[in-house]
């Protein structure tokens, strides 16, 4: 990766836009690994920095519509990948079967398995600490919307652990033997 | 807007995200202490706040080494830092036995009103903590002059203005002539009372309002005309800054704004219009002094 750019120009708020990416785009559909997901990051990143100028979602300024634009983008990104691999419903979930989530918290792992129209709203809210007016309006969806997502996000990663746990205790496991 | 919603859900949803207002807060917290289920329901959307941020926080250096490269993004999170908080209420270190939330499934648990008390006890000495912290700063004049900020609530009204007016397909949302209206509407937005006062004696009648991002947030603006056609705006932004001395005046090619705060709720209060509109000024602190509409 070139150190001049979009990124290089500005450096706030390319950190900023990482730590959200990161948090969205790492998934058990598209990216799977840290370092996949960290590619497809910094090209939305140099994407939407360069595109501020000209996009403008809903009228947002500051973080908030940067945050919109990299949401937009990824959701693009995810569009073209479902034509392309005809693959799952996007945002659909799958098990936590890949390796490279063993060693993931439980909330990482619960945050991937989930939609990621569900991801993105709380990762605004919780992550990124925008109000429920500006995050509706970063996903250009009503603030009863934002609400019913959030709610249904909070729900799916309140009922997780438990669900590992259940999986765990169901798991063969070794036995004292005299 | 949140019609047709449990309104306890979405009050207890902007606790959580700390969308409600001052007095909204404490009055809700006053109703928690009598309603386990939704006390139990609140720690737990706390803790997953708390669980995301240390999750995905960039603020872990291992985290953040990739830099603007992103190649080195490859250290591995830790995963007891963020599970810490699922597990603590798993095995009961909280008050809280169990995570079953969700649609239609109430939680099992209940928080004892010991614990509740203690909870509580320990949110009123946080928030006089950072009260006092908030004032030493003043005090010290750390942060940025009232007129500072009122400056950068001009500013945005600006912006919103060249954005929202200019187009007239979308200059409001809700289109309407009576104040009281707007206010309802923007109430729930704001989960705090948005004042529209009456511009009629300087002939600029209401057409309506919208929801537009403001200098720290999102802010309410009402938008009204007079009969020669002119359109002038007024952006309310809840804020908690001291009152500024004097109004603000900022300018952006041929738009105008001049911001002032009322002390009364507080909020920034800024009047916007194209260059050469009478008596911006005078609407502002005509504003600032209007009481609510009855």
């Amino acid at each position: 990766m070139s150190s001049v750019g979009p990124t290089a120009e500005w450096p706030d708020e390319a950190r900023s836009l990482r730590r959200f990416g990161m948090a969205l785009a790492r998934d058990n559909q598209w990216a799977f690994d840290e370092c996949s997901a960290a590619a497809l990051v910094d090209t939305l990143i140099n994407r939407t920095l360069s595109a501020r100028r000209d996009d403008a979602p809903r009228g947002l300024s500051g973080r908030p519509r940067l945050l919109s634009l990299f949401v937009r983008l990824y959701r693009r990104h995810v569009r073209l990948r479902h034509v392309q691999d005809g693959g799952d419903e996007p945002g659909g979930e799958r098990p936590f079967a890949e390796p490279a989530a063993i060693m993931d918290s439980a909330i990482e792992r619960a945050m991937r398995a989930m939609p990621f129209e569900l991801r993105e709203a709380l990762l605004l809210v919780a992550l990124e600490r925008l109000s429920h007016v500006e995050a509706a309006a970063a996903l250009e969806i009503s603030l009863a919307a934002l609400l019913e997502r959030l709610e249904r996000a909070r729900a799916i990663l309140a009922q997780r652990p438990q669900e590992s746990t259940r999986a765990r205790s169901r798991a063969p496991h070794l036995r004292l033997l005299k | 807007m949140i019609e047709g919603r449990d309104s306890a859900i979405a009050t207890a949803l902007a606790y959580v995200d700390d969308c409600l207002a001052p007095s909204d807060r404490l009055e809700f917290e006053r109703k928690m202490a009598g309603d386990s289920e939704i006390a139990n329901r609140v720690q737990i959307w706390l803790a997953q706040n708390e669980a995301i941020r240390a999750a995905f926080s960039e603020s872990d250096p291992r985290r953040a080494r990739g830099g603007a490269g992103g190649r080195e993004f490859s250290a591995r999170p830790d995963p007891e830092r963020a599970s810490r908080f699922i597990e603590d209420l798993r095995r009961g270190v909280r008050p809280i036995a169990s995570l079953s939330v969700g649609a239609g499934r109430p939680a099992v648990a209940t928080v004892g009103r010991a614990d509740l008390r203690a909870t509580l006890a320990r949110h009123v000495r946080r928030a006089g903590l950072v009260a006092l912290g908030a004032l030493l700063v003043l005090v010290a004049g750390v942060g940025p002059s009232s007129r500072e900020r009122a400056t950068h609530f001009a500013a945005a009204a600006v912006a919103a203005y060249r954005t929202y007016v200019s187009d007239r397909r979308q200059a409001i949302e809700l289109a309407t002539s009576d104040a009281g209206t707007l206010e309802r509407w923007f109430d729930p937005q704001f989960y705090r009372p948005i004042i529209v006062p009456n511009f009629a004696g300087s002939g600029f009648a209401l057409v309506g309002g919208r929801v537009v991002p403001g200098a720290e947030g999102p802010a309410a603006f009402a938008l009204y005309m007079n009969a020669e056609g002119e359109r002038i705006g007024l952006m309310v932004e809840p804020s908690d800054s001291p009152a500024a001395l004097r109004p603000v005046f900022e300018s952006s090619g041929d738009i105008a704004a001049v911001s002032t705060i009322a002390a009364r709720d507080p909020a920034a209060l800024t009047v916007v219009g194209k260059k050469g509109t009478s008596h911006l000024a005078e609407l502002a602190q005509f504003a600032g002094a209007s009481p609510a509409t009855p």
